[in-house]
């Protein structure tokens, strides 16, 4: 929660400063983006559990060593902004992706030589946030965003969902061209940004929150 | 009325339970070895239809009097009955002169002395009813050939009362022996390295009392055994075959490993064809990890003449396993190699 608070409030600051100098974007009538790329989201440490029994005089000893993860992923994203005012884009996400939930066993003590094993994970996300463009230099344009989600794992074969939150903070860059057809489609272009992203719950084996990093690399037009 | 009596001390408790592995494969999910029997050609898996009334032998030992003994039994009973996973109950009905192992259709506890038993602290038996299977009295005994205590943080040398009670009044309820523990031959026979249930067959050793309370292990099969509202409904089970060289290996004990909590639950593969199902487990993803009956006698969970299977390696699944609420993974084949 503490990690929460603080990605929050730091994007908060970041908004509130870059608000204030922002630069022009784009026409006065690209009200609404809409993006669709990859994101890539880096492994997140579940942490190690052990199986332990309990030995004479209430003393625990190891019968293995499990350290699990859920592994980095590459999976789909679409978006749809809209400029709420000159400075600022508030936007909605959804992204899909294939990933899996790894354990690692070590230290058995009959020997068992270290080994893994592994449950295909389906992971979606739909977050809603604020983003800032921080000024332009040409056809870029650099910005801040952060914001939150509802994360919902779905494990193999849809037998359990579980469910969380996400929360995230970063930035990146817009590259503008102006559209082919101005009077349907006001610009186009790519953006990618590079988040620190939270998730709680969902398959973690507890309510800690853990971060990840994740970029994301998508096309856009501005209507 | 007619009845089989099936007392038997520990030997002849593994008879009795041979008698299930029938029975268990017409269930599709179960959480532990359960006693079973066979009345009329009828199979019966024991548990009681209400309250257990037990009775205490007016007999003492040195360093237990009658009443210790009782106070230590009852707190052994709380600990099952207080599992809210389970419905179960259990009632002090007074101390008699009867002794544990007399027919006399009362569920007693008490001290007999057994020196000839060396390697026997306490054995439960049962009586039944052979006309109805109906479960009349099950009596545990003390074998006061060893020394006992009931201090509160045990006491050096002596064996535990209220440790050794609960595992047989695990018994007496109807659960048989869990295999989470390790153990180590030694000059002087088995030793216990280290356990996971109150329900694995052999004693950490005297002055210990680490095993006053129960683990996950024994609480999902006494809660599989007399399952409380909605139990079922908010665990799962996982379900599969264990195959050597493509063929079923009976006696594998397999445990579900919860990557989350920690929490162990085992069973085995009760036949010839590999097949295992364990119940009681908390929704989320497991581990599995199968291995050989090799840490304790296997006549402590299936009968001498079973064709147990010990000659292959641990081994985990290579697929972490997703119990889900209310339901069954699905099945999971796990091939083991000869060691």
């Amino acid at each position: 929660m503490r990690a929460c608070v603080i990605a929050a409030g730091a994007t908060a600051c970041l908004l509130f400063f870059t608000v204030t100098t922002v630069i022009a974007q784009g026409g006065p009538h690209d009200r609404v983006e809409i993006a669709g790329g990859v994101r890539w989201m880096g492994p997140l440490d579940f942490g190690t559990v052990d199986a332990k029994e309990t030995t004479f005089g209430n003393s625990t000893r190891s019968l293995f060593s499990t350290t699990s993860q859920l592994d980095r992923s590459v999976g789909a994203t679409a978006t749809v902004s809209v400029r709420a005012i000159r400075a600022l884009r508030v936007e909605g996400s959804f992204s899909y992706s294939p990933t899996g939930l790894t354990v690692r066993v070590t230290n058995d003590v009959e020997k068992v030589p270290d080994t893994q094993a592994r449950a295909p994970v389906t992971q979606f996300l739909v977050e809603g946030g604020l983003l800032a463009p921080v000024g332009a230099r040409g056809r870029l344009t650099p910005f801040v965003t952060g914001g939150l989600g509802y994360l919902r794992q779905l494990n193999d074969g849809r037998t359990l969902v579980e469910t969380g939150r996400s929360f995230y903070a970063g930035g990146g860059l817009y590259y503008v061209r102006a559209a082919t057809h101005p009077r349907r489609v006001k610009a186009t272009g790519a953006r990618v940004d590079v988040r620190a992203a939270f998730l709680r719950d969902g398959v973690a084996p507890d309510s800690r929150m853990r971060g990840a990093p994740a970029v994301t690399a998508a096309f856009f037009a501005r209507f | 009325m007619m009845s089989t009596n099936l007392r038997a001390w520990r030997t002849r408790a593994c008879a009795v339970l041979v008698v299930l592995f029938t029975l268990a494969q017409t269930h599709p999910a179960f959480a532990y070895l359960k006693f079973g029997f066979e009345v009329n050609g009828q199979q019966y898996t024991l548990k009681w239809s209400g309250p257990v009334r037990y009775y205490v032998s007016d007999v003492s030992v040195p360093g237990v009097t009658q009443s210790q003994f009782q106070a230590a039994a009852d707190n052994a009973f709380k600990t099952w009955t207080s599992v809210k996973t389970a419905t179960l109950s259990s009632q002090f009905m007074g101390f008699t002169r009867s002794l544990p192992g007399e027919d006399d259709g009362r569920t007693t506890l008490g001290f007999l002395n057994e020196p000839t038993l060396d390697r026997v602290l306490a054995s439960t038996s049962y009586l039944v009813d052979g006309s109805t299977g109906e479960l009349i009295e099950a009596d545990i005994f003390f074998n006061s050939a060893f020394p006992w205590s009931v201090a509160a943080a045990g006491e050096q040398g002596r064996f535990d009362v209220e440790t050794i009670a609960l595992h047989e009044i695990g018994h007496l309820f109807g659960l048989g022996h869990s295999a989470i523990g390790e153990t180590e031959m030694g000059s002087g026979g088995r030793r216990v390295l280290s356990t996971g249930a109150v329900m694995f067959p052999i004693a950490l050793g005297p002055g210990d009392v680490s095993m006053r309370r129960l683990r996950p292990d024994d609480i999902a099969g006494i809660s599989d055994l007399y399952p409380a509202a909605g139990f079922n409904r908010e665990t799962g089970s996982v379900s599969g075959r264990i195959t050597k060289s493509g063929a079923g290996v009976f006696g594998a004990h397999i445990v579900a490993f919860d990557i989350r909590s920690g929490e162990m639950v085992g069973n085995f593969t009760l036949g010839t064809d590999g097949q295992f199902s364990i119940a009681g487990l908390q929704p989320g993803p497991h581990l599995l990890r199968v291995e050989p009956l090799d840490d304790a006698d296997t006549t402590s969970f299936f009968d001498a003449a079973d064709p147990v299977d010990v000659n292959f390696t641990t081994t985990y699944f290579e697929r972490l396993v997703i119990v889900p609420r209310g339901g069954d993974s699905g099945a999971a084949e796990i091939g083991v190699v000869s060691k």
